[in-house]
């Protein structure tokens, strides 16, 4: 068995607790109790989902669609620093 | 192996996505609104990226996570929070 072979099986071995985490994550999205608690666990899921697309341009064998993961993890960033901005001055920045 | 599990991810996004459309649109609060239009665009992104699109992933995601949440937070600012009945 070679080198490679090992690590796609451990990689298709670790994704389904990623798809636990993303479900456990959307389900505290849906049913948090306060805003804070959806914004937390949509940052949280997109950061995993960042980790989750890396293992999968390993998987596909195609470095370009890293660039993506840095993105996404960027700009949902931006997303928390809106919504936080939001709720303390009620204000955007104008 | 690899294909059928790309296919079965494909399938789990794509009702992922309907459903936080659906609750985007039957919610009250505006902000928890636009926080699951948010959800929606992120399942979109991963579509576009199984789909190997890169390029289309690296503009859809700042306009979709970064650009619009942050116009309709201002839009909202401005009028009511809390849709009437």
């Amino acid at each position: 068995m070679s080198l490679e072979h090992q690590v796609t099986l451990f990689i298709l071995f670790v994704f389904p607790f990623y798809l636990l985490a993303f479900t456990l994550y959307i389900i505290r999205a849906i049913r948090g109790p306060s805003i804070p608690d959806t914004v937390l666990a949509i940052d949280a899921l997109s950061f995993d989902i960042a980790a989750f697309l890396a293992l999968l341009s390993i998987i596909y064998r195609s470095p370009i669609l890293i660039a993506c993961t840095i993105v996404l993890a960027l700009w949902v960033y931006a997303l928390d620093i809106y919504v936080s901005k939001y709720f303390t001055h009620k204000e955007m920045g104008e | 192996m690899i294909k059928e599990f790309t296919l079965a991810f494909l399938m789990l996004v794509s009702i992922a996505s309907v459903i936080a459309a659906y609750l985007a649109i039957k919610e009250r609060d505006m902000v928890r609104a636009i926080v699951y239009s948010a959800i929606q665009s992120a399942m979109y992104a991963l579509i576009f990226y199984i789909l190997m699109a890169p390029d289309i992933v690296l503009v859809y995601v700042p306009v979709s996570v970064g650009l619009t949440p942050a116009i309709l937070l201002f839009v909202t600012k401005k009028t009511e929070r809390y849709d009437g009945d």
